[in-house]
């Protein structure tokens, strides 16, 4: 049994119209249909309703998004997770938050029989010390009806309002979509991008604007078949919805032009401008009220502290490519130094003692000499399932070494049990071998990170000591000592 | 040098990086380094040679362990060929390798410098490694007589000016005494010529045979060969050498590589430099005073005069002076710019008022 209503709206109050409503029956345990009839021209492109499904889904992977076109073709966007987003809370009005003829119409609309009630049950905090305060401020007696507050007086409470000690209202009433669901938001929608790196999405501290709860979140894709000789892609979105138009206009825009995105790794002209880079940006700002230039609520107006927020968020977002590049060019130097000792060394010996006719000499000396630390490096190639990754651990030391090693492969690519080894007593030129596999394409696979322990870090190239902070709580720090 | 005797250099050289793996130390090579900045002009002989600085090629980075790997393969291709009589060009060289695996080069270019690192290294010759370059394409018109070993191996006798055409005799890529004898020359200086067209017309006008000169055409920047055969003359035959190129900052360079020598080859400048060769034009004055028709200088012309300015084979009254009036007045003109007074006038007024009145730029 279900409800069949039809709805208009009444775009003054900004209330529904019920034009009919009868039960029907319906055989879903839960749920609801809505027909909305539109019409217009269907498009394809930046701005189409495929578009907008696909940034739908990224910012509700929660939900499944099926599109049948006019041509009959059908899309799917399956849902990703089956966790709920946490809903919206509703709160009170919280002074800071209002206009005039807000006060006006909430005073005109109002239960409580006079002033100091309406100010302490119909407000966000206000409490009743506060309250009184405000009176006192005012000077309105605290017994007159709200319904006959005078203009006057209105504006008074206004200014009462500002000049009081108010509590900011509360921040848990806001519904953020949470690391998780941007990551796999983002991961559902443009994993056919094949990008080399997620950037680990970053949240705002809720703050507050004119009394308005707001935050920023905000994540960012980045490398594989992105055009990397392109502007960025921002996509943008209001309190979980896409905005499609106007991105000139844009508050989001105009924060990730500002920023200078050169010491990040990207080509922007003079430091200002959308960057050019092989990436997609994502930003999400979400709050009670969200200014926008417009009631068509297409772009974000520009309010200093939404700007701020965003352009802390894409700085934190720029740290991690930056990292990231990084980190590729640290694996790429410990490879050559790898090739240098384990390739090339070996080379000359053998080259030059074959135009001599000599013996090949022994070669460990030397290599100790250039690399006296112990090696972590891996090799990988395709496999059925994914890649198939060779991790060595070879001693180029001229000592007994041992050390325990844990691998931590690209999140998400790896299942199976966690990869730990204990290296007991391993001689110098010696290596220690082991292997596993991830998902995934070879191409896009980042290399995995290897930490150790029980080590002098200064001994060790190709991977990094374990933080303190790594996560499993199974994972045993061994300090590092003094000796070794 | 003969093979086998360049096979033991070169095995000496391979012998001691093996010796420095054998020791358990970082094999390294060392040699002067030949870049601009290590040039000095030998105040003996007034050529260029490498200075102090060296630079030391370590195992103990990837760049130096490549380089090394490179080298003992060239090495390697070099004995070989020298069992087996061959020679290469630097361009066959340079495709062999890609079957060198590690020893592979990247470019052209590094194949090339690494051939003329062996030399410094070895105190040998690119001839001596039977290595040789593309192309020359320079040639002499003249009375001089030499005898050139075909591949044959027999030495034939030819006169540059009646033996062959108006080509003039094409000088090869050795011109050492196992491959180019000098059996009888009779003229009374050489002219070195930089651009064809200004060779053809001295040719032409039979410059040579009515000044009893001999007529090399440069070709642009000389090639070893070209140099090594002027200064051979020069030493041999006492014939003083003078060069006439276009008047522009390039062109001044060309005469200061036949003179003193060029950057790259510095380790056999005195083996390949004229320090007596004098240049005769086109100067400055000379578009001043022949009221020559002219373009004017580019940017990177005027760049290229300024850094003359401190370049010390530029560093005489003279030379300064012409190079100076040449930023003034920011006009270069070409060789054949002579023509606006006729075909003649080259061989009839310009040469011989320019030949009489050298006093000398350096």
């Amino acid at each position: 049994m279900a409800y069949d209503f039809i709805l208009g709206i009444n775009v003054k109050e900004n209330k529904a119209d019920i034009h009919s409503e009868k039960p029907v029956i319906w055989e879903k345990p839960h749920g609801a249909l809505i027909t909305i009839p539109a019409k217009g021209k269907y498009q394809i492109g930046k701005q189409s309703i495929l578009e907008y499904m696909r940034e739908c889904a990224v910012a509700n992977p929660n939900a499944t998004l099926t599109l049948l076109d006019p041509d009959g073709k059908t899309y799917e966007i399956p849902r990703v997770t089956d966790i709920l987003s946490k809903p919206a809370v509703a709160i009170k009005p919280h002074p800071l938050g209002l206009e005039l003829g807000d006060i006006n119409s909430m005073a005109k609309n109002t239960l409580s029989p006079d002033l100091i009630h309406f100010l302490r049950d119909d407000f966000n905090r206000i409490s009743d010390k506060v309250a009184d305060e405000i009176l006192a401020f005012s000077g309105i007696p605290g017994n007159k009806k709200p319904s006959e507050l005078s203009l006057q007086d209105i504006k008074k409470l206004s200014e009462a309002f500002k000049a009081v000690k108010l509590m900011p209202p509360p921040t848990d009433c806001l519904s953020p979509l949470g690391p998780e669901f941007i990551k796999k938001g983002l991961k559902s929608v443009y994993e056919e991008n094949h990008p080399s790196h997620y950037g680990k999405p970053v949240s705002r501290p809720i703050t507050v604007y004119n009394g308005n709860p707001f935050s920023v979140e905000a994540g960012i894709v980045y490398g594989g078949d992105l055009p990397s000789d392109q502007p960025v892609r921002i996509v943008r979105f209001a309190n979980k919805v896409p905005l499609l138009y106007q991105p000139g206009a844009c508050a989001i825009t105009k924060a990730v032009s500002e920023m200078d995105w050169r010491q990040y790794g990207f080509d922007q002209k003079g430091g200002q401008g959308v960057p050019y880079g092989p990436a997609i940006i994502f930003v999400h700002v979400y709050g009670i009220r969200i200014p926008f230039t417009s009631e068509s609520k297409e772009a974000l107006a520009n309010v200093n502290e939404i700007t701020n927020e965003i352009g802390l968020c894409l700085k934190s977002l720029g740290r991690g490519v930056k990292s990231f590049l990084g980190k590729k060019d640290r694996r790429a130097r410990i490879y050559e130094k790898f090739r240098l000792v384990n390739t090339l060394i070996p080379e000359i010996g053998k080259k030059a003692s074959e135009i001599l006719g000599k013996e090949v000499p022994n070669l460990e000396p030397v290599i100790s000499k250039i690399a006296n630390v112990v090696f972590v490096t891996e090799e990988f190639r395709k496999s059925q399932e994914g890649v198939e990754i060779e991790m060595k651990v070879i001693n180029y030391t001229r000592r007994e070494i041992s050390m325990g090693l844990i691998a931590d492969p690209p999140t998400g690519d790896y299942e199976g049990p966690e990869l730990k080894w204990e290296i007991k007593d391993l001689g110098p030129a010696q290596e220690f071998v082991a292997s596993f596999s991830i998902k995934g394409r070879i191409s896009d696979y980042p290399g995995t990170n290897y930490y150790f322990t029980g080590i002098d870090p200064v001994r060790v190239q190709g991977a990094e000591p374990l933080p303190a902070d790594f996560g499993t709580e199974t994972v045993n720090i061994i300090e590092t000592d003094g000796e070794e | 040098m003969a093979a086998d005797q360049t096979t033991r250099k070169l095995e000496e050289m391979v012998n001691s990086i093996y010796s420095m793996l054998a020791a358990g130390d970082i094999p390294e090579i060392s040699m002067p380094s030949r870049n601009k900045e290590n040039i000095v002009l030998d105040p003996m002989l007034s050529v260029w040679r490498y200075g102090d600085s060296s630079v030391t090629r370590s195992g103990k980075a990837v760049d130096g362990a490549e380089y090394m790997v490179k080298l003992l393969y060239m090495v390697d291709f070099i004995r070989e060929m020298l069992r087996e009589s061959k020679s290469s060009t630097l361009r066959e060289m340079y495709y062999i390798s890609e079957g060198w695996n590690l020893g592979k080069f990247g470019t052209q270019d590094e194949s090339n410098l690494m051939a003329e690192d062996l030399e410094v290294l070895s105190s040998l010759l690119r001839e001596d490694f039977k290595l040789r370059p593309e192309e020359n394409g320079a040639s002499i018109m003249g009375d001089i007589t030499i005898e050139e070993r075909t591949r044959k191996g027999e030495f034939k006798k030819i006169n540059c000016r009646d033996d062959v055409g108006d080509g003039g005799y094409g000088i090869p890529y050795s011109v050492e005494e196992e491959k180019l004898r000098i059996k009888d020359v009779n003229a009374r200086y050489i002219l070195a010529i930089e651009t064809g067209g200004m060779f053809d017309r001295l040719v032409e006008n039979g410059f040579d045979e009515t000044n009893n000169c001999l007529l090399v055409h440069l070709k642009g920047q000389p090639a070893r060969s070209t140099r090594r055969l002027l200064k051979r003359i020069n030493e041999e035959h006492n014939l003083p050498v003078y060069v006439f190129t276009d008047g522009d900052p390039w062109s001044f360079r060309i005469y200061a590589s036949i003179a003193c020598g060029a950057i790259k080859t510095a380790h056999i400048s005195h083996y390949l430099a004229v320090p007596t060769a004098e240049y005769i034009g086109i100067t400055a004055s000379d578009i001043l005073n022949y009221k020559l028709p002219t373009d004017d200088l580019s940017d990177k012309d005027i760049a290229a005069l300024n850094a003359e300015l401190k370049d010390p084979r530029f560093q005489s009254e003279r030379w300064r002076d012409e190079i100076e009036t040449m930023l003034n007045i920011g006009k270069k003109a070409e060789q054949q710019a002579l023509a606006k007074y006729g075909l003649d006038y080259v061989t009839s007024t310009y040469l011989p008022e320019k030949l009489s009145d050298l006093t000398g730029f350096m």
